[in-house]
């Protein structure tokens, strides 16, 4: 491989891009030539389906349902996670009173809790937006208190020592020390939140991302439901993105120190 | 001279709030029911009587939430979250058998009563399997375990005198049963429409069985569950929703193919031209309950159950 090739595959984002392409070819050259299947559609009857759908408005109306639904179960679980999470970080009496709780619900996976939801809560917006918020809860709450607990003892002292109170000390020094592993506990439910929405949609739902792709498969409208698949990876995509640009601004001073920034 | 524009819409929109309030103080209230809906042809009745008006002339506006399956159906009737639940006939008893108190409230469907059914029994065209004794040690796809399909296959297989315990029974949903089956992954499928259809059009399966029809003839196979309790409360909205109901399915069941299969196509987002080519199910406004009891305790010899009277579970209106 040339020293020009080398550098290009090391500093470019373009070659991936480029697989992506290549794959999607394949897929192409694969479902015209070699697989006779309706479930294996070529890659240009999935365009056509996703641009109709995205230009008749009906893709957009789905996806903003997942959107507002999953946003909404998200944000309750980093209110939660993160107010929970400081104060079973700080106060040992709340760490030793929650802990072995959160170690006998956290295995439990978010659609375990789907029957029970059905029951209690109902099969309205309100079942799905629980259940994202109660699978999304767990990564943030561990990822805070974990954080809290990792600021060295030391530091602690020395704010007690400058005489600085319980808020003071929350703001200035355990906020700033703990935000890396609470936006990496966010960012991980950030994708379960996604998939616990999309889920909640293919059991109980008339709309969202979830209920269209499996409208697709259950009516055999095979590039639709592909359609659909399609735009959840653009989506899961971009929220991503998003993300990380959101959290380069806030923690841009750990990025840099360890050498991502 | 600023002020006097505000005063004048002010004093416009008192007004037609003022006129408008008693008319709509005086417009009947339309009873809100809530469906748990299965979006299958079975339960189109519901769009029927929504689009022709029927269930706004009985004083009800209803609507309906998708769901996957039944039970899910039933757990929000039972929760409270739907007043009726649409289901297959089996999950409501299974619930009453576990001393959920739901009701057996809307007819909606039968099987139909000679061949081609709505849902059989396919395997491969090419494959040597020629009766049921062939499915010995095979492997079958029969929609969930312990669902009706599932049971009603068991008790087929067990009347003809192969042991279905030999066979390897799999979870596999409907629409993936084409692939399964052709991908040689499983040996036999119970295939529903219009899935049945699409295997039988590629020309490499063929049907092997119609076992509710061989198990019991002219079967209930889907229908309106709602809570005993909120039937006693509501007796008068439940009738209501019985007679718009019954209406709807009427309607569907005596009009032209024509216009069944549109609304069929409308309810179940299915194209028109696939649905013009499936066997659909036969509506009725009529339990049959001896079919009812006899499926209750096909369910109790194969301990899904525990046997009860199916009548204590009809509703009357």
């Amino acid at each position: 491989m040339s020293r020009w090739t080398a550098r290009w595959l090391r500093d470019s984002r373009l070659s991936g891009i480029i697989l992506i392409g290549l794959l999607l070819l394949l897929w192409q050259l694969s479902a015209v030539y070699l697989v006779d299947t309706p479930t294996w559609p070529p890659v240009s009857s999935i365009a056509q389906a996703w641009v109709t759908n995205i230009a008749d408005g009906t893709l957009p109306r789905h996806l903003l349902a997942t959107f507002w639904r999953q946003m909404l179960g998200y944000v309750l679980a980093v209110i939660f996670g993160i107010a929970l999470g400081l104060a079973m970080g700080y106060f040992r009496v709340l760490y030793n009173l929650f802990e072995p709780l959160v170690e006998v619900l956290r295995p439990i996976p978010g659609p375990a809790y789907l029957p029970v939801l059905v029951l209690f809560v109902g099969i309205g917006h309100a079942m799905k937006v629980v259940l994202i918020m109660l699978a999304s809860f767990f990564p943030i709450l561990l990822n805070t208190y974990s954080g809290v607990r990792a600021i060295d003892v030391v530091q602690f002292d020395t704010a007690r020592t400058l005489g600085l109170s319980t808020l003071q000390t929350f703001r200035e020094l355990v906020m700033p020390a703990a935000s890396p592993q609470i936006l990496t506990g966010m960012r991980i439910s950030l994708a379960i939140s996604l998939i616990l929405a999309i889920l909640s949609e293919m059991i109980v739902s008339n709309d969202g991302l979830g209920y269209f792709v499996l409208l697709g498969q259950r009516t055999f409208k095979i590039p639709e439901m592909y359609a659909g698949i399609w735009t959840l990876a653009l989506f899961g995509y971009v929220l991503n993105r998003v993300f990380l640009l959101v959290e380069a601004r806030l923690i841009k001073w750990h990025l840099e120190t360890s050498g991502r920034g | 001279m600023r002020k006097l524009p505000m005063a004048l819409f002010a004093t416009l929109t008192a007004a037609l709030v003022a006129w408008a309030w008693p008319i709509a103080q005086a417009q009947p209230k339309l009873v809100p029911i809530r469906v748990a809906a299965i979006p299958i042809a079975n339960f189109t009745p519901l769009l029927v009587a929504r689009d022709q008006g029927w269930f706004a002339e009985e004083g009800l506006t209803v609507t309906w939430t998708m769901v996957a399956q039944g039970a899910l159906a039933v757990e929000a009737v039972y929760g409270g979250s739907a007043e009726f639940g649409c289901s297959a006939i089996l999950e409501p008893m299974m619930a009453r058998g576990n001393r959920l108190d739901v009701m057996l409230a809307v007819p909606n469907t039968r099987i139909r009563s000679a061949p081609p059914d709505n849902s059989g029994v396919v395997v491969r065209d090419k494959d040597p399997i020629k009766g049921v004794k062939d499915l010995v040690g095979k492997r079958i796809a029969a929609g969930l375990l312990n669902s009706v399909n599932y049971l009603h296959i068991q008790e087929w297989m067990q009347k003809q005198g192969a042991d279905p315990q030999t066979s390897q029974f799999l979870e596999i949903p409907f629409p993936h049963m084409p692939d399964a089956l052709f991908q040689r992954r499983v040996d036999a499928v119970w295939a529903v429409e219009p899935f049945l259809t699409l295997m039988m059009k590629t020309g490499n399966a063929r049907t092997l069985a119609y076992p509710y029809q061989e198990n019991i003839p002219n079967m209930d196979i889907a229908l309106l569950i709602a809570k005993e309790s909120w039937l006693k409360a509501n007796a008068d909205a439940a009738r209501k929703f019985r007679r718009a109901m019954d209406r709807a399915t009427t309607h569907l069941a005596e009009t032209a193919k024509a216009e069944r299969d549109d609304w069929v196509a409308k309810f179940t987002g299915v194209k028109p031209e696939l649905v013009a080519e499936v066997n659909l199910p036969q509506f009725t406004t009529e339990f049959n309950i001896p079919s009812l009891q006899a499926n209750l305790d096909l369910a109790v010899r194969r301990g899904a159950v525990k046997p009860f009277d199916v009548e204590t579970m009809m509703w009357k209106p």
